[in-house]
């Protein structure tokens, strides 16, 4: 079979804060939208179709929130096809936009990534409703908590210090210093991290990420019609897989420790045997990887293969995931510093985009040419990973 | 470079309901109907590669009520991929990941237990909250108000509700060239009208999507054999089947036209489309929204 | 078995700068939209683009309160925190707008839903009413026969 080839064009996001009062859902999706097509140099009309990612509607309060912003992606006479994995969803966008592209049915598709996580009063009350309301829901598991839960795990098994989580803090709030659109600015200390409120243990508020809201967007084409463009991130390779649910089930599973979650690696697996990549750590110059708590982070360093089972902290201790490491992971600072939710995996794969077409600005990682994006939806559930180049395959 | 239509199989489906009430728990009953479309298919779920689905968070009511699927979807240590769209959308999306090889087998599912849930509950939220839900108006009223701009005349708003049902549905969607298939889905289409506002022609989307799916599929309305509508309850034969350029007797409805099936609806229609082993090409249509402005539509035939 | 569940989540819906000028005018009696520089179309209620050129739109404009009859709908279905029925609702383009914008129409006789009055005719003209104390909410308004 003939696969059609796919690659990224443009990307356009929003300046991520805590509540964009001066601007409604709509008009902050515009935004992302009107950035992405001029970042591409492509016109509304050249759109054949929209995936628009945003996870749980409560957080917007609107049921089907993509025809309320319909007008704010010229998005009226198209198809329009609305995913959700939870906080993966952000990946699930490209990755749907892939196979419509790779199959032959649309040439140009614009995945939009919305969230808007201000307008409810307490994103917890909404994250206690993902969980199964016959068995789970009455003892107050939240995201937190889930996430603690694995921490708990790294550090009994996997040598997981305060240390090690707080050097993680401090290294992707410096990166978000040089990303524009970053929710949080401000420079901490590991001992600021040390300090900060604890929330579960061993988890403290400088483990975790903010709320934001922000919408973000990119164009994706076939590989016939980016051969025409100067710069174009082309998709090497895609995974994605997922886990059972109840984390009960995941403890003491041949295969899980719930300490290194086992789908990111499964999905991760995919789009390197696609991508042919053998040596992740040393074929892929950057990685922008969906973690919002510090802890996650270092178990996905072994999950996506960049560290040995159970060497994670190794990459921390050598400082190989900061700017100046030679496997540069979240430069633009991560969620940890933005998270709106449903767009957070598609900043993500947008920001892979930006490294390999050497137009990420401040954070740019030089030379890169081969990144990875992921997104984890869930508690460590549903994963999506996708490997960006700045050539096509040969 | 001149690009194949897409192009999948159908190996096995199986509708469970609908009916007032299916018993069990929703994980219960959507493993009945994955289980049951994969013996149908006389697949084993080695065989499939994933799972690609259309579910509502609020009608489900579970914030991210595939979490709590994923064993009995069958995407568990596979793919998985999930809309929030009528069914048919997830046929389409479905369909893009065999067509483009991503996927050799994939299960495509959606349900809607509405015995579990209270569906007028949630039909005020689909209004955006600033300048129309805090009006108060009947939610059906927005199409009305669409159907008078189209006719140029007053409508009434006397709105025969739907009746709540649930049901599961699952299909097994493999590459075209598979042995297994027993019926082909050969055209994809969908087009989305204006959000509330009033103004374009109500069975416009309708219309352009159906128009699509022929199109792909290389079929003129002229050669369907039938045309299976799913939802749709409150628009009439007659103005559906002048939208879409056929005859009325060409169309089939379901066997109760008033049942809310959710989001299950498109993917309940395809597969008893796919029952009914018409000869020769067959249109499926849906579409959602208080408008119906979010509107799919398949080419189906038997092999 | 079935256990009973319910969601109550309270929401602050941003409406944004432009909306938040359309409410505050709402209790001057005063109704607002916006002009697109480019194709000079008023879109009533104001938004921050213009969706037929997507280009951001910063000018409000004050739109008249009389208007014609867009799209109307009688409503006999009752239904959960809905008015009374019988009630009508309808998208009117107020004068110097070229959008539409939803709200009720009072004043009419609706007692016989098989014969509409004349006065809900599309092309009608209405004029806007407002209530004693405009409170900056879409309901501080309605519409009645001109």
């Amino acid at each position: 079979m003939s696969v059609i080839e796919v690659a990224v064009l443009g990307f356009g996001q929003t300046k991520y804060k805590t509540s964009r009062a001066d601007v409604g859902t709509p008009e902050l999706v515009f935004e992302a939208v009107s950035r992405a097509l001029a970042d591409s140099d492509t016109e509304l009309r050249d759109i054949d179709a929209v995936v628009f990612a945003s996870a749980p509607e409560v957080f917007e309060g609107v049921y089907e929130p993509e025809r309320w912003c319909i007008d704010a992606f010229g998005g009226v006479g198209k198809p329009l096809i609305r995913v959700h994995t939870g906080g993966a969803t952000g990946g699930s966008g490209p990755l749907a936009a892939s196979r419509l592209i790779s199959s032959g049915m649309y040439e140009n598709v614009l995945v939009v990534g919305l969230q808007r996580t201000s307008e409810t009063a307490d994103a917890q009350q909404v994250f206690t409703t993902i969980f199964d309301p016959i068995y789970e829901q009455d003892v107050q598991l939240n995201v937190i908590t889930g996430i603690a839960l694995v921490a708990s795990r790294q550090m009994e098994f996997f040598g997981l210090t305060e240390d090690h989580m707080a050097a993680i803090s401090v290294k992707n709030f410096d990166n978000a210093l040089r990303n524009p659109y970053a929710h949080l600015h401000k420079r901490i200390t590991e001992q600021d991290v040390k300090d900060s409120r604890q929330l579960a243990w061993p988890l403290r508020l400088l483990h975790t990420c903010p709320r934001s809201d922000g919408a973000a967007a990119v164009v994706m084409s076939s590989g016939e019609k980016a051969r025409n463009r100067s710069s174009a991130a082309w998709v090497r390779g895609l995974g994605c897989a997922a886990d059972v649910y109840r984390i009960g089930d995941r403890i003491h599973d041949t295969e899980s420790d719930y300490a290194i979650p086992r789908a990111q690696a499964w999905s991760a697996q995919q789009a390197y045997t696609e991508a042919g990549i053998i040596d992740p750590r040393r074929e892929l110059d950057v990685v922008e990887v969906y973690a919002p708590f510090s802890n996650l982070e270092v178990a996905y360093y072994e999950a996506l293969g960049l560290a040995p089972h159970g060497k994670g902290i190794e990459l921390v201790e050598t400082g190989a995931t900061t700017m100046q490491g030679d496997i540069p992971v979240v430069p633009s600072g991560g969620c940890m510093t933005a998270n709106p939710i449903g767009a957070t995996g598609l900043i993500r794969f947008g920001e892979a985009a930006l490294q390999v077409m050497g137009r990420a600005g401040d954070h740019q990682v030089d030379g890169a040419r081969l990144a990875l994006a992921t997104a984890c939806g869930g508690i460590d559930q549903f994963y999506t990973s996708a490997v960006l180049a700045s050539e096509p395959k040969q | 470079m001149t690009i194949p239509s897409p192009r999948v199989g159908i190996a096995g489906s199986r509708v469970l309901g609908p009916a007032v009430e299916l018993p069990g728990a929703l994980d219960a009953l959507i493993y009945n109907a994955t289980s049951a479309a994969l013996d149908d298919a006389g697949m084993s779920i080695t065989d499939v590669d994933g799972a690609c689905m259309a579910a509502s968070d609020l009608l489900d009511g579970r914030a991210i009520s595939t979490m709590t699927l994923t064993g009995s979807t069958g995407s568990f240590r596979k793919t998985e991929m999930r809309v929030c769209n009528d069914s048919l959308a997830a046929v389409l999306v479905g369909a893009a990941e065999v067509a483009s090889g991503a996927a050799d087998a994939l299960i495509v599912c959606s349900w809607s237990k509405l015995s579990d849930a209270d569906s007028n509950a949630v039909l005020p939220l689909a209004m955006e909250p600033v300048f129309h839900r805090a009006l108060g108006f009947h939610p059906a009223a927005v199409l009305d108000l669409r159907r008078s701009a189209e006719s140029g005349a007053a409508t009434v708003t006397a709105d025969q509700s739907l009746e709540s049902r649930d049901v599961a549905v699952a299909t097994i969607l493999v590459a075209g060239d598979s042995p297994r298939a027993r019926a082909h889905v050969i055209g994809f289409g969908a087009s989305t009208g204006p959000y509330l506002r009033p103004g374009e022609p109500v069975l416009d989307p309708v219309r352009a999507a159906a128009t699509a799916a022929c199109d792909m599929a290389g079929v003129s309305v002229n050669d369907l054999s039938a045309v299976h509508v799913a939802g749709l309850a409150r628009v009439d034969d007659d103005a559906l089947a002048d939208s879409l350029g056929v005859a009325t007797g060409m169309l089939v409805r379901p066997a109760e036209p008033w049942a809310d099936l959710g989001y299950a609806a498109g993917l309940t229609a395809m597969c008893r489309a796919h029952e009914a082993q018409t000869t020769g090409p067959v249109l499926v249509v849906s579409a959602g929204g208080l408008g119906y402005e979010n509107a799919f539509a398949v080419v189906m035939e038997q092999t | 078995m079935r256990i009973p569940g319910e969601w109550r989540i309270p929401y602050n819906y941003t409406i944004g700068d432009s909306a938040t000028s359309f409410f505050e005018a709402l209790r001057e009696r005063r109704i607002l939209g916006c002009r697109c520089a480019s194709c000079e179309r008023v879109a009533v209620p104001p938004k921050s683009f213009c969706e037929h050129c997507f280009l951001p739109v910063t000018e409000l404009v004050e739109v008249g309160q009389h208007g014609v009859i867009e799209a109307v709908t009688v409503v006999t279905a009752p239904f959960a925190g809905s008015p009374p029925v019988p009630y009508a609702v309808a998208y009117v383009r107020l004068e110097g707008a070229t959008s539409a914008i939803a709200n009720y129409v009072q004043g009419v006789d609706l007692s016989d839903v098989t014969t509409l009055p004349a006065a809900l005719k599309i092309g009608s003209d209405v004029q806007v009413v407002f209530g004693d104390e405009p409170a900056g909410r879409v309901t501080d308004f309605w519409f009645e026969p001109a």
